[in-house]
């Protein structure tokens, strides 16, 4: 009697908990966080034909991700936005690959900060190369390289980067207020034939010599670094380094602006890191004219993208798309799940197969309360809540829109939690344009990671993810701070001088947290703007489809002093070939394509003017005479 | 046994703290009615001179006649809202006061004797009518009775013979109480989001769409105005007249924007911000479901705020919880006047009740005037629930949009207005349809064009016709002679209106109208007939200048004349003789 009373006793008392532990879940259930997969960067490998080699030692890049601080990793495969976004067309091969066919064809030859040592082995055909007309640029040489370079390695540490003087180079103005995010090496010049073309705190960082027909550019500082650190930001999230930032601002979450080099950049409306690429190109053309493809198809000046960020706002959402379709302008929406969107809905935003908009998806990575989330319930109380993971969340677009998915934003522009990590889901799937860098909390607008240009991203180790890319917003209309005088301003330069893809991002939840007339305002004059200044008004998939063409396309050329011959291969339509519109102070004469004259279009550009031609899908054969004596 | 009461008693405590807990988490309501106080406004002006328009109304033959069916009921307060809106000036008299041949009033030039006044006329009574129509004035006679007896003169006697009262309060208050609807069939007052069930109304409750005698979803011209304005020209074909123009400066009407903030909180004040920006005040109505009243400041200046009037639409209420210090298990919805006291403590001022209020989504009683004695009680001096609270309707479904004293149940008119809205940024909400009530305005209907708009409608039906329409609406008032003004300034120009003394001699031999006006403000508009008897004004004298025909500001027949504030002499000449 006493042991069944004391069962039942004990049968209460569980029944009691139990009932008290599910009252108490419900009401704070167990968050189980997504468990996202991810893809890793891989070593690039470029064997095609072209007038630019990137030599880049993956091995090393990989090696050096291991390393604690961001600071010591190695960014050679910053390069490759430089190549990718200015050139268009180029190689890229470890030195172990460096035998003499490797060179024959090549006009420019980079040899990275991860490829120094290791080309050491190649310097007597490296030399024959530089003496046969080829221009060699070395990144942080070594001592050994003094053969090539003119340069000895002096004793001491790598100094911070923090402004260059005695700069021997023209257009390049535009770059003073260019934060450096870079160290560079104490160089000493031993051999007479050195010109010193750039100096930081008395010391040699950027110096040519002339060797045989070519010329050795030696950079002392690391230029990949500096390119990767603009436009990826810096890794230093989490730390006190981006808390510091912002003192007193209360962050509910990363977002990616706070992962900008520096803070200065949160307002940049000049675009640093192509300033700096071109500022680079500007060197190598010093010693040879190069032929690239041009950024955007049809010669045109630059590109204008609108870009809706649905938020959870559901089909109603969908009233701009209307209007952007009346208008015929392609714009690009990132859609949330959520229970607001319907096949309806999908339908008003594109209601004609292969017509209509582009859709992305809004990528949830919060963690906590707002997490996008499955719940798991034991009699009608919710116990667990699941988040749900990129692949689960892209399937549930894909589905409703009945199309593969290959865009992406994340929502609010939200980061984390590792500097590369959304990336590497985004690779895992199968992403090939993400854009959610970019301004997101009103503080400033423009060009935060010094591009407006889609660029390849690099995992945490500095191997890049094979096509995937970031394009930065470069207009956020949230926020009280966006003037209509910013966005005039951004789009007009961009068509005169920087040549860039204006980005801009509409929240459409905005109007439901805090809506702004003069975002809407914005919104419909952009559009016109674009149009009036004869911006490229495209969508994503336009854009990554003519990307993938760009991309497909070769090129390579001769040039023997006054004629530069390019054979062009241009994988399809409306694709623009770039050639400078002097040489060493020589005007461009004639051109021909095929034998018969055309006259391209002129271009102002950052580092100079640029000749544009529209070339038919095929090969062409390129002629172009500089003017005057050698 | 022990161990069983032990357990029983562990239970029960147990299952108390669990129905406790309950509670907390989900409070009971407790339903307390409000009542609200009968209406207050008193026969106006009783004990002062007689004005000009004269209305004759027997408050005993109202009462008595204050029950049965509402169409039955005697009505004659509403003729108040014909002088007011039309004519800017009454004196109300009892015909019972009538009593002395030796007091009657002198210089009436319209005289109404509604129907309630009949049985209390008298001789004395009908020699006011006799001297009224001898000295040119005009008697307005509403459904005398068959041995009433007429003034002779037929060029002073109009007769209507079916209860313009009556008419009045069915187009602008209303009377049609709908069956209560099923869910499906009853109108929504805007277009719900996300998914959930539609919420009911309790039975006791109505949209105030639902009042509307009209039953066409798209009103465009005002048939209350329109019924008041024949009787005018009537009396104008009659006699000339200056009255004041219910407009300020000569305008062809006024345009308000009136504001909802509508539990968007914080977020709502980015439409007043905008107007504020612009030059351009509107009205913002605030409810206490996401605001604080120190939050207010933010969003729009104390003049131009409003009470959004909390009446669980949609399951939203403003709370108040019952219980002992923590412990709240239920509660009950805040009344009229907490919720004004917690967001809008505005004390009376000497000119009389001050403060706005709407109903949020128009919810309203369906006991007749209950929901304005509520409004009475709590102070406030004018509502504007009225409207198509019905996002599929549009315009004007109360025949109107000046303000108009709304009547008690017992036929007395209360003292506040309610100034109906013509729209709102939802539904049938565009450019065209917003164009066409002011382009109707000025041409003719001459409103007060009321928009309520919903400050989270980028949230709840964004579009860009509501976006267009509202940012175009300054230049489309503009375009259409329209002033742009906060409610409570319109408002307090239209009652001011009703305080300026004005007389008017008519002297028929020399077809001259005479008239010492005192305007209170600068801008205060005379209107004067432009044509009496079929024949045109050819003359217009302003303090002793004449005014140039081609200065003169026409709208209609009618000859306008912004005034400066101060008094004025105004002399209007008319061919002689006239027909």
């Amino acid at each position: 009697m006493r042991r069944s009373t004391s069962i039942r006793k004990l049968t209460l008392l569980i029944l009691l908990i139990l009932g008290g532990a599910l009252a108490l879940l419900h009401h704070h259930p167990i968050r189980v966080p997504a468990t996202e997969e991810e893809a890793a960067g891989t070593p690039l490998n470029r064997r095609e034909s072209a007038d630019l080699l990137l030599l880049i030692d993956a091995e090393v890049v990989a090696a050096s991700g291991g390393k604690p601080s961001f600071d010591e990793q190695d960014l050679s495969y910053g390069w490759i936005n430089l190549a990718d976004q200015e050139v268009g067309s180029f190689a890229v091969l470890g030195p172990g690959e460096l035998q003499l066919d490797a060179l024959r064809g090549r006009r420019v030859v980079v040899v990275t900060r991860s490829a120094v040592r290791a080309s050491e082995l190649w310097l007597p055909q490296l030399k024959l190369f530089v003496a046969d007309g080829g221009v060699l640029v070395v990144e942080r040489p070594t001592s050994r390289w003094e053969l090539l370079t003119g340069l000895e390695v002096e004793a001491g540490a790598s100094r911070p980067l923090k402004e260059l003087t005695g700069l021997r180079l023209a257009n390049v103005q535009e770059m003073t207020g260019m934060p450096w995010v870079t160290t560079h090496v104490p160089l000493r010049v031993v051999r007479g034939d050195v010109e010193v073309l750039a100096e930081a705190v008395g010391q040699p960082v950027i110096t040519r010599r002339p060797l045989g027909r070519g010329q050795v550019i030696a950079l002392g500082f690391d230029a990949g670094r500096q390119i990767t650190a603009l436009q990826q930001g810096t890794a230093k999230v989490g730390t006190r380094d981006v808390e510091d930032r912002y003192p007193g601002l209360l962050r509910p979450g990363l977002r990616t602006e706070d992962l900008v080099a520096d803070s200065r950049l949160l307002a940049a409306t000049v675009p640093y890191a192509d300033l700096f690429e071109r500022f680079l190109l500007t060197l190598l053309e010093g010693a040879t004219p190069l032929p690239r493809w041009w950024l955007f198809p049809d010669s045109s000046s630059g590109a204008f993208l609108m870009t809706h960020d649905e938020g959870g706002m559901g089909d109603r959402a969908f009233w701009a798309a209307q209007i952007e379709q009346e208008q015929e302008v392609p714009a690009t929406w990132f859609l949330a799940q959520g229970p607001h969107l319907t096949p309806a809905g999908m339908e008003r935003l594109s209601p004609k197969p292969g017509r209509g908009a582009t859709v992305g998806l809004t990528y949830s990575l919060e963690s906590g309360a707002d997490a996008l989330d499955e719940p798991t319930q034991v009699f009608g109380l919710t116990v667990l809540r699941r988040q749900l993971p990129l692949l689960e969340q892209a399937d549930w677009l894909q589905s409703l829109a009945s199309r593969p998915l290959r865009y992406s934003r994340t929502r609010d522009l939200r980061w984390g939690p590792g500097y590369a990590q959304p990336f590497a889901a985004l690779a895992a799937a199968g992403i090939r344009i993400d854009s959610s860098y970019g301004p997101a909390s009103g503080r400033g607008q423009g060009y935060l990671f010094g591009t407006g240009l889609p660029f390849l991203v690099l995992d945490s180790r500095g191997l890049p993810f094979e096509e995937l890319r970031e394009l930065p917003v470069v207009v956020s209309f949230e926020g009280r701070k966006l003037a209509r005088e910013v966005l005039e301003r951004l789009l007009r330069e961009s068509a005169e001088t920087y040549h860039q893809a204006v980005t801009c991002r509409v929240s459409e939840a905005a109007y439901a947290t805090d809506p702004d007339v003069e975002h809407y305002r914005l919104w419909r004059s952009g559009l016109t703007s674009a149009r009036r200044l004869g911006l490229w008004v495209t969508d994503l998939a336009s854009y990554d489809q003519f990307l993938t063409t760009r991309r497909a396309g070769s090129l390579s050329s001769t040039f023997d002093g006054t004629m530069l011959m390019v054979t062009a291969k241009a994988a399809g339509d409306r694709q623009t070939l770039a050639l400078p519109a002097q040489w060493a102070g020589r005007p461009a004469g004639p051109v021909e394509i095929g034998s018969l004259p055309v006259t391209p279009r002129r271009l102002a550009a950052p580092g100079g003017d640029l000749l544009l031609l529209n070339l038919p899908r095929g090969t062409s054969t390129v002629l172009i005479e500089y003017l005057g004596a050698p | 046994m022990k161990g069983w009461r032990l357990d029983l008693g562990l239970l029960g405590v147990l299952g108390l703290a669990a129905l406790l807990l309950y509670l907390q988490l989900h409070p009971l309501e407790q339903v307390r009615p409000e009542l609200g106080v009968p209406p207050s406004l008193p026969g106006a002006g009783l004990d002062e001179e007689p004005g000009p328009f004269v209305l004759l109304v027997d408050a005993s033959v109202v009462d008595r006649q204050a029950t049965g069916p509402l169409p039955g009921r005697d009505w004659s307060f509403a003729w108040i809202n014909w002088f007011e809106q039309e004519l800017g000036l009454l004196t109300v008299l009892e015909p019972g006061r009538l009593s002395d041949p030796a007091q009657l009033p002198q210089g009436v030039r319209v005289l109404v004797v509604s129907r309630s006044a009949w049985p209390g006329l008298d001789a004395t009574g009908r020699l006011l009518l006799e001297s009224v129509v001898a000295s040119g004035g005009v008697v307005v006679a509403e459904t005398p009775p068959a041995e009433a007896i007429l003034p002779a003169d037929p060029l002073g006697v109009v007769l209507l013979d079916q209860s313009f009262a009556a008419q009045l309060v069915r187009l602008q208050q209303g009377w049609s109480l709908p069956a209560p609807r099923r869910p499906e069939q009853r109108s929504r007052p805007a277009e719900r989001q996300g998914p959930g069930p539609l919420p009911e109304l309790p039975p006791e409750r109505l949209f105030t769409a639902d009042l509307a005698a009209v039953m066409t979803p798209e009103v465009l011209s005002p048939a209350a105005d329109h019924l008041e304005r024949e009787l005018l020209s009537r009396i104008e074909a009659l006699t000339p007249l200056a009255r004041w123009w219910p407009f300020p400066e000569g305008a062809a009407g006024v345009a308000c924007a009136t504001y909802e903030e509508a539990g968007f909180g914080n977020a709502a004040g980015w439409m007043t911000r905008y107007d504020r920006q612009r030059n351009l005040p509107g009205t913002l109505f605030v409810s206490g479901l996401r605001l604080t009243p120190a939050q207010l400041p933010l969003l729009a200046a104390p003049d131009t705020l409003g009470l959004s009037w909390v009446r669980g639409l949609d399951g939203e209420n403003w709370r108040v919880p019952c219980g002992l210090g923590p412990i709240q298990p239920c509660w009950r919805a805040a009344t009229l006047q907490e919720q004004r006291a917690a967001l809008l403590p505005r004390p009376a001022t000497a000119e009389g009740p001050a403060g706005l209020a709407r109903s949020l989504g128009g919810v309203w009683d369906r006991d007749f005037a209950r929901s304005f004695r509520i409004l009475e009680q709590a102070g406030f001096s004018a509502d504007s629930s009225y409207g198509p609270s019905d996002a599929d309707r549009f315009g004007y479904l109360f025949g109107t949009g000046l303000p108009f004293h709304p009547l008690d149940g017992s036929g007395r008119p209360f003292r506040l207005y309610e100034i109906p809205y013509l729209f709102r940024n939802d539904g049938r909400y565009d450019r065209a349809r917003q164009d066409a009530l002011l382009r109707g305005s000025r041409q003719g209907d001459h409103q007060l064009v009321v928009g309520l708009l919903r400050t989270d409608f980028m949230a709840r039906s964004p579009g860009e016709e509501p976006m267009e329409a509202w940012l175009g609406l300054p230049e489309a008032a503009r375009r259409h002679e329209h002033l742009l003004l906060p409610l409570d300034r319109y408002l307090g120009h239209y009652t001011r209106r009703l305080r300026s003394p004005l007389r008017q001699q008519w002297d028929e031999e020399r077809g001259l109208l005479t008239c010492q006006a005192e305007a209170t403000e600068d801008g205060q508009t005379l209107a004067l007939s432009a044509r009496t008897r079929g024949v045109g004004a050819i003359r217009l004298e302003l303090d002793g200048t004449v005014l140039p025909p081609e200065s003169w500001l026409r709208r209609g027949n009618t000859l306008l004349l912004p005034l400066t504030a101060g008094r004025h002499e105004i002399q209007v000449q008319y061919p002689q003789p006239l027909p």
